[in-house]
C-alpha cells in the first residue's frame, strides 16, 4: 500500500466519522481541538482501521492528537500487514 | 414528613398534570396538524415496504415515516450516533418542548420519561447481521449507546439540558402509555415540576417483522395493504407494523397557569393493571383491562358516564379487539360511550403506540370530535360496541386512551379538559 493510498484511507475515514469536511482533515489538525473528537471517534476509527489492515494493537491509537499521528502508526502498520 | 422538604407537595389537594406541549412523528403526519388531518379523514398509511426485500417475511406493507428532517434538531455527527428510534424521539420531544413555549422550570426541577419497545432495533440487527465471524456480529464503539432502550431519555436530556430524573420504561406496546403515567406521577409527587414524556419505535426490519409474523400478530392482507389494519372489524386479521415517536410536555397545572401557558388538557386520570395471564394473549373477557380502566377512572375520580370518548388500544388483532370489547363492556355497562382507534390509520407502532394515541386523545378533546377507526365495514358482532365509523362531534369532556402490551401490561390515560 502506497503512502498516498494510506493517507487517502486515514483522510478519508476521519471526514466520515467526525463529519467533517475532508479538507479540514491535514496533517496538523489537532482531532480533539480542531475536529471535535471524543474517545469513541478515536475508538471508531480504530475499528474502521481494522476493517481495512486487519486487527491492530489496543493503544494503536492511545496518544495520537493530530491527524498527522494517525498517519504516522497506519504508516508504521498498515505495511506489516499488507507487505 | 416535613411539607417543607425539597420542594415535594404539602399534604393537601394532590398536584394536579397540565399538557402544555404535543410533538409527533408519526406515519400519519410530522406534527399534530397533519396527524389530526390524517384521522380525521380515517386514511390508512400502510404501504408496501421499499426499503427491503421482504421476500419470505410473510407481510409486505407497513406503515412508515418519512423522512425525519433531523438536520434540523441535530448536528450530522449527534445524528449519526443515535439510531432512528432517538432521532424520532428528539424530532418530536424538541417539537413538543417548542410547542410548550418557554419555561419557567429549572432544568434540575425538569424529567424526560421514554418508552420504547425494541430500543435501537436497526443498529441492533445491523451489528448482528454485519461482519464475517461465526458466532457473533461486528458491532461498533456505537453499538452500545445506540441499541440501549434509555437512548432516547439521553438524547432528549442532553438535548434540552434537562438535570432533573431521566429515564426509560418498557412494557412493550403500552410503553408509551407507561412513559406518560411515571413522568405524570414524578409531577405528582413533585420530584420534578416539568415533565416531556412519550414513545418512540421505529423496528420496521426484516427480522422484526418476521418474528411478529412467526407469533401470528401480523395481518396478511398483502394485497391491499391500506385495507389490513381494520380494528374491531369483522375481518380483522393481525395488526399492521408501524414507527414512529410522540411526545408530551406535563407540567405542574399552577406553574403552566401561572406563566400563562396554552393547557390543551388536564391528565387526570392513570390506571395500572396486569393481566398476570399469558405472554401475549389477554384473558378472555378482558378482566386486566378492565380493570386498568376502572382505575383510571378512580383516580380522575370519574365515572363512566362522564367519560364522552374511549381511545381504544384497538391493534387489529382478532384477540386483542374482543377482549378489549368485553373490558370496555364490563366497565361502562349500559353506557354507550364512542370507541375508536387510530390504528386504523397509524398501523401499530408498538412502544410509540400508546405515546401517539394520547396525542390523538388530546387533539380529539380540542377538537371535539371523534375521530373514525379506518377500515370499519363491518363490525365484528362478538364487539358489541358503539365504535366510531365516521368522524363525530363530541363535547368538551374526558377522554379515556387505553394502551395494553405483551406481558399483560396495562395503561389507561384520561385527559379532561383544561380547567378555565
Amino acid at each position: 500500500m502506497s503512502d498516498e493510498e494510506i493517507l487517502a484511507v486515514v483522510r478519508e475515514r476521519c471526514a466520515h466519522i467526525l463529519k467533517v469536511d475532508p479538507m479540514r482533515v491535514t496533517e496538523d489538525a489537532l482531532l480533539r481541538e480542531d475536529l471535535e473528537a471524543d474517545s469513541l471517534d478515536l475508538a471508531e476509527l480504530h475499528v474502521t482501521l481494522e476493517d481495512e489492515w486487519g486487527p491492530l494493537p489496543r493503544e494503536a491509537f492511545a496518544d495520537v492528537r493530530t491527524v498527522g499521528d494517525v498517519l504516522a502508526r497506519a504508516r508504521e502498520l498498515a505495511p506489516e500487514r499488507l507487505g | 414528613m416535613s411539607p417543607a422538604t425539597g420542594g415535594r407537595a404539602a399534604a393537601g389537594p394532590r398536584t394536579r398534570v397540565a399538557v402544555t406541549g404535543l410533538g409527533v412523528r408519526t406515519p400519519a403526519g410530522a406534527n399534530p396538524k397533519e396527524l389530526w388531518d390524517t384521522l380525521l379523514a380515517g386514511r390508512s398509511t400502510a404501504r408496501r415496504i421499499t426499503s427491503f426485500d421482504t421476500e419470505g417475511l410473510g407481510a409486505t406493507f407497513a406503515c412508515e415515516v418519512p423522512g425525519p428532517d433531523v438536520e434540523s434538531y441535530l448536528t450530522p455527527k449527534q445524528a449519526s450516533r443515535l439510531d432512528r428510534v432517538a432521532q424520532l424521539a428528539v424530532c418530536a420531544a424538541g417539537d413538543a418542548m417548542d410547542d410548550a413555549g418557554p419555561v419557567r422550570t429549572p432544568p434540575e426541577r425538569q424529567a424526560v420519561v421514554t418508552g420504547s419497545g425494541f430500543g435501537g432495533a436497526l443498529t441492533y440487527e445491523a451489528g448482528l447481521l454485519a461482519g464475517r465471524h461465526a458466532g457473533r456480529g461486528n458491532p461498533g464503539p456505537l453499538h452500545v449507546p445506540m441499541v440501549m432502550h434509555n437512548a432516547m431519555a439521553a438524547a432528549i436530556s442532553i438535548r434540552h439540558r434537562i438535570l432533573g430524573p431521566s429515564l426509560s420504561v418498557a412494557t412493550a406496546c403500552a410503553s408509551g402509555a407507561h412513559a406518560i403515567a411515571e413522568a405524570a406521577r414524578l409531577v405528582r409527587d413533585g420530584t420534578a415540576d416539568l415533565a416531556v414524556a412519550g414513545g418512540s419505535e421505529a423496528s420496521i426490519t426484516p427480522s422484526v417483522l418476521l418474528a411478529f409474523e412467526r407469533c401470528r400478530a401480523l395481518s396478511l392482507r398483502n394485497d391491499e395493504p391500506e385495507r389490513a389494519s381494520r380494528p374491531f372489524d369483522r375481518d380483522r386479521d393481525g395488526f399492521v407494523l408501524a414507527e414512529g415517536a410522540a411526545f408530551v410536555v406535563l407540567e405542574n397545572l399552577e406553574h403552566a397557569l401561572a406563566r400563562g401557558a396554552r393547557i390543551y388538557a388536564e391528565l387526570s386520570g392513570l390506571g395500572f393493571s396486569s393481566d398476570a395471564h399469558h405472554i401475549t394473549a389477554p384473558p378472555e373477557q378482558g378482566d386486566g383491562a378492565a380493570r386498568c380502566m376502572r382505575a383510571a377512572l378512580a383516580d380522575a375520580g370519574l365515572t363512566p358516564g362522564e367519560i364522552a370518548h374511549v381511545n381504544a388500544h384497538g391493534s387489529s388483532t382478532p384477540l386483542n379487539d374482543l377482549a378489549e370489547a368485553r373490558a370496555i363492556n364490563q366497565v361502562f355497562g349500559t353506557v354507550r360511550v364512542p370507541v375508536t382507534s387510530t390504528k386504523g390509520v397509524t398501523g401499530h407502532a408498538i412502544g410509540a403506540a400508546g405515546a401517539i394515541e394520547a396525542v390523538a386523545a388530546v387533539l380529539a378533546l380540542n377538537e371535539c370530535a371523534v375521530p373514525p377507526t379506518a377500515n370499519l365495514s363491518v363490525l365484528d358482532p362478538q364487539c358489541d360496541l358503539d365504535v366510531v365509523a365516521e368522524a363525530r362531534p363530541m363535547p368538551a369532556a374526558p377522554v379515556m386512551s387505553n394502551s395494553f402490551g405483551f406481558g399483560g401490561h396495562n395503561a389507561t390515560l384520561i385527559f379532561s379538559p383544561a380547567p378555565s
